[in-house]
């Protein structure tokens, strides 16, 4: 069992004796992924270069990786930034659908196994929307997407998952503020994805990928398919976590939405 | 800042817009600023491409307010003031420019205009 100082003895679960769990501690040990945090507003910035703190209702150019490992989400064109809004004293980003995207990188040297968490509402798409987020591969096609409200493959809208072709999780119409906690769990080359803690039946293949990966968040694919919603929180993660893990940080992620 | 705001051009001055961007933009990536492909129908190629941006308080007087003559010098001084690669004319930008606070997508219907899908 790995324990370490961290304001307490960490357990396996990532919680902290005598503390709050928090996703920031499914890193240690060298874990690599990227936790972002919306609601901490220390950790977003107007610029890319995290010189200018953030302010409501403004553009925001870099969302702090808060895992220690130093994958901070950024953008650096004003038009393609996110909103950072407050709602019920929430602190969110708005991903307009239009041509907002955030860029990370992860040096995950085996993505075969990542774990994906995600606090996020939906916002009715007028048109093409499309890719939530998404792994992409030196500029190509996206090679694993979560659909929400997915006007644009001509479904109802909801939840899928795409590697090759579309697989439907959850199609719930396009409904305006549909709030979700989703988690994608990446093992041994299938993806499975969970919704508000609710196992989705099947699962989609998943390429093998390896060296550097280009994450996104607001659109699925490089160049294009952008969503419109309202992000609460996301952590990937490598490996599989485990149940309690996921369980743990789902319950967290549920903790950031209004 | 004054926004989001909805930005529309057509193909033949998006390398126009893209360097005037890379000027406006107070953050380093303005030259890829109209990212949105748009056309009759959403039919590629595209004839238009779009932005939905938030503009700095003077860059939206200058955009709605100058004459073009006005507006190349206010371009002019903030490349000076950033250290950005001046731009030479901004007449077919600045007079091709079409810029609306509402709907973005409503805006570009509004132009006989769609988003230009591709194919993932």
């Amino acid at each position: 069992m790995p324990m370490g100082l961290h304001l307490g003895l960490r357990l396996d679960s990532g919680r902290v004796l005598g503390g709050a769990f928090t996703p920031a501690s499914l890193f240690t040990g060298g874990i690599q992924g990227a936790f972002y945090d919306p609601s901490d507003l220390s950790s977003m910035f107007q610029d890319s270069g995290g010189i200018t703190p953030a302010t409501v209702n403004n553009p925001v150019g870099r969302l702090s990786d808060k895992s220690g490992n130093g994958n901070h989400a950024t953008q650096a064109t004003t038009a393609a930034k996110p909103t950072y809004m407050v709602a019920a004293s929430k602190n969110f980003l708005r991903f307009d659908g239009i041509d907002d995207v955030l860029n990370y990188v992860v040096p995950l040297s085996v993505v075969s196994d990542f774990t994906i968490v995600a606090a996020m509402i939906a916002r009715h798409p007028v048109q093409g929307g499309a890719g939530a987020f998404g792994f992409s591969t030196s500029g190509g096609a996206g090679a694993m997407v979560v659909y929400d409200n997915d006007a644009f493959s001509g479904s109802t809208g909801g939840i899928q998952l795409f590697y090759g072709t579309n697989t439907a999780v959850e199609n719930a119409g396009n409904v305006e503020g549909i709030s979700r906690v989703v988690t994608i769990r990446a093992i041994n080359g299938t993806q499975t994805v969970r919704v508000n803690g609710v196992a989705k039946p099947g699962g989609s293949a998943l390429a093998t990928y390896s060296g550097t990966v280009q994450g996104l968040i607001g659109s699925g694919v490089v160049n294009g398919q952008f969503s419109q919603y309202d992000l609460h929180g996301f952590a990937v993660v490598q490996g599989a976590l485990t149940a309690q893990q996921t369980t743990d940080s789902e319950a967290y992620m549920t903790t950031r939405l209004p | 800042m004054i926004g989001p705001l909805s930005l529309l051009i057509p193909t033949g001055v998006k390398l126009n817009g893209s360097d005037v961007f890379n000027i406006l933009d107070p953050d380093s990536g303005g030259s890829a600023t109209f990212s949105v492909p748009l056309s009759a129908g959403g039919i590629p190629p595209a004839t238009h491409w779009g932005a939905r941006t938030y503009l700095e308080d003077d860059t939206h007087n200058a955009l709605t307010a100058m004459t073009t003559t006005q507006f190349k010098a206010f371009v002019d001084a903030k490349a000076a003031e950033r250290a950005r690669t001046p731009v030479g004319s901004v007449t077919a930008f600045k007079n091709a420019l079409l810029i609306d606070a509402g709907n973005f997508w409503t805006f570009a219907a509004a132009q006989g205009l769609q988003r230009v899908v591709t194919t993932i």
